[in-house]
């Protein structure tokens, strides 16, 4: 098992190097020079002073150096946690990050946890309940919410619970440290807007692979002894079923982070997807690369996790 | 002896009763007929298209006409579907913004399944080194959280709707890619290959025209499953301005344009945010039915 850990860590490190690889040469396509960005328009200098200033910043972000130093020095600094500063404002972009973090993490989390509430039941009801009304209805209402735009849904909540009934603020951000009731307030929307995106993915596996555990010798062994249905279901049927279902919630982190990239935009909530995509406008590169490069390397590390986590799960599971 | 369990074949409700499958486009269709939620996806889809392709006839007005004087008018005898801020007719903003969408799902989603079954077929048939650091590569690309990846490609190249169609290849060509991987490494094995082989056939016209036919079922299957997902993130790229741009109509950017006026005019945002989910639904009830219909296995894909 160790030793598994050990080989599955070092096989992140090649995918590591062609996933920071991508995103610096996704700078060096940008049109026009960063250093250029980061003068901006509005100050005026004349010729030789321009020219002076421009080089100067040039050796501060390294763009002087050659291509395969800069690569280098990027993801070395990137490794002890030096991301730059950004361009507009000079601020670590290392700062700017973990100060819109935990906005992102409760969105996350929360959302996480509510596709878990909505589709885990979901989907053993639709498959305990095979081929019926009822699994027809839960596995039409899972398509649905794989079909359901984020952009749509958040509109629809903010337009029936902001506007129309006024229960809930329609944007906005009251930090948790301020006021939990506020706080709490003003994650609902985003969260339900997110998390059942979410719940239809789980909801649609839960199903499938229940279905497979149902039909195993082993559950009617457990029937046969007269076991409890619940216990059957659950310590039996759950527990086998859980494999995939883990596999996705690993795979399912990456919608969730994308998706709170739009849904802090769409609820102007401060965290790191809208700090990105502000610095997308803004071409603010290095917050940019450094919020990409955080959201990707906790994704490689959560499906690492996930694999992982299938030992635990199920001991019969052998690396070799 | 008990009967085995029913769910021993996870086939769902499409297939029950499916008789044996006639080949050809004409059996692959009279499977697909059986399948209800498909065939209204079918239709769903089919709108679609029949807007995007018919949008200059069927639009009452120029979709980017702007008329000051009637600036958010309610749905009404006019304007079906009202107007917008700039007093544009949303119905007609509505129907050309199905082309944006549909083209751009389509091309993308074409672009990446040929670019992916090629490097899935050179490496499942290839094997060796070749094999191992053309999957190493799709990996990492893999790795890259979906809409994340799309807004890093669309910030470094400049916000437009190529840009935004290049992301989202990039994101789907390498699931592609591994499944027809898959499917060439059992193939490759094949009698009927090794005669191939034997009688000094090329490995292109082996694999383009002994092992690709065979392999086809699973690349349509994940190209129309793929369709749906496609529209969604240009719909979305186009929502945060970096797809789309104005003042040309797509679905995503009315959704954000709308969102302004929610308050006075939430016909906007609603009814482009519908057509959306009209068409990704109908795209998805399509890819699910053309799964259960060619390759039942693949479920869980």
């Amino acid at each position: 098992m160790t030793e598994y850990i050990i080989r599955r860590f070092f096989m992140m490190i090649p995918v590591l190097l062609i996933v920071t690889g991508v995103l610096f040469m996704l700078r060096e396509a940008t049109p026009g020079d960063p250093a250029s960005v980061a003068i901006g328009q509005e100050t005026e200098l004349n010729k030789a002073e321009y020219k002076a200033t421009l080089d100067n910043l040039r050796a501060k972000y390294d763009l002087d150096k050659p291509l395969a130093l800069q690569y280098g020095l990027w993801v070395g600094r990137a490794a002890i946690g030096d991301l730059g500063n950004s361009y507009r404002s000079n601020q670590p972009v290392r700062e700017a990050i973990s100060e819109r973090l935990p906005v992102t993490l409760e969105l996350g989390g929360l959302s996480l946890l509510l596709s878990w509430i909505i589709a885990v039941p979901a989907g053993v009801i639709a498959a305990r309940n095979r081929n019926n009304v009822r699994d027809l209805g839960a596995n039409f209402v899972g398509l649905l919410g794989l079909s359901v735009p984020n952009i749509w849904m958040a509109f629809i909540l903010i337009y029936f619970f902001a506007v129309k009934l006024q229960w809930l603020p329609p944007s906005g951000w009251v930090r948790f440290s301020d006021d939990p009731l506020g706080n709490l307030r003003s994650v609902i929307l985003p969260v339900i807007t997110l998390g059942t995106s979410g719940a239809a993915v789980i909801m649609r596996l839960t199903r499938s692979s229940l279905l497979e555990v149902i039909s195993q010798d082993y559950m009617r062994t457990a029937r046969a002894k007269g076991l409890r249905e619940r216990a059957i279901l659950w310590r039996h049927g759950m527990r086998n079923a859980l494999i995939p279902i883990t596999t996705v919630v690993g795979l399912e982190l990456g919608g969730l982070i994308g998706g709170a990239f739009i849904v802090e935009q769409i609820f102007s909530l401060p965290g790191m997807g809208k700090l990105a995509v502000d610095a997308i406008y803004a071409r603010d590169y290095p917050i940019v690369q450094g919020v990409l490069l955080m959201s990707t390397v906790t994704y490689l590390l959560a499906n690492f996790a996930v694999d992982i986590s299938y030992g635990l799960l199920d001991p019969r599971i052998r690396y070799d | 002896m008990a009967s085995p369990p029913a769910a021993v074949d996870d086939s769902g409700v499409a297939l029950a009763g499916t008789r044996p499958r006639r080949a050809g486009v004409i059996g692959f269709l009279a499977t697909f007929r059986r399948q209800r939620l498909g065939m209204a996806g079918a239709v769903m889809l089919s709108l679609t298209i029949i807007a995007a392709a018919t949008a200059p006839w069927l639009a009452p007005y120029d979709p980017n006409k702007i008329d000051p004087l009637r600036v958010l008018e309610s749905p009404g005898a006019q304007h079906w579907l009202g107007t917008d801020g700039l007093g544009r007719d949303v119905l007609s903003r509505i129907l050309y913004g199905a082309r944006v969408s549909l083209y751009a799902g389509v091309l993308v989603v074409s672009v990446s399944m040929i670019i992916g079954t090629t490097i899935g077929l050179v490496a499942g048939y290839a094997g060796g080194l070749i094999d191992a650091l053309l999957m190493r590569a799709m990996d990492a690309l893999l790795a890259f959280p979906g809409l994340v990846f799309a807004l890093a490609v669309t910030a470094a190249l400049g916000p437009s709707l190529t840009n935004a169609m290049i992301a989202i290849a990039v994101l789907s060509f390498p699931g592609a890619a591994r499944v027809v991987r898959g499917a060439t490494l059992s193939l490759r094995e094949r009698d009927f290959i090794t005669a191939e082989r034997v009688l000094g056939a090329s490995p292109p016209r082996i694999l383009f025209r002994h092992i690709l036919p065979n392999a086809l079922a699973p690349i349509i299957v994940i190209g129309s499953l793929r369709l749906g997902g496609a529209i969604l993130i240009e719909t979305s790229l186009s929502f945060l301005g970096l797809g789309v741009q104005p003042p040309q109509a797509s679905w995503g950017s009315m959704v954000n344009e709308g969102s302004r006026f929610l308050e006075r005019a939430p016909w906007i945002s609603m009814t482009s945010g519908g057509a959306i989910f009209l068409a990704v639904l109908g795209a998805n009830l399509v890819g699910d039915a053309v799964r259960d219909t060619l390759d039942p296995r693949l479920r869980n894909a």
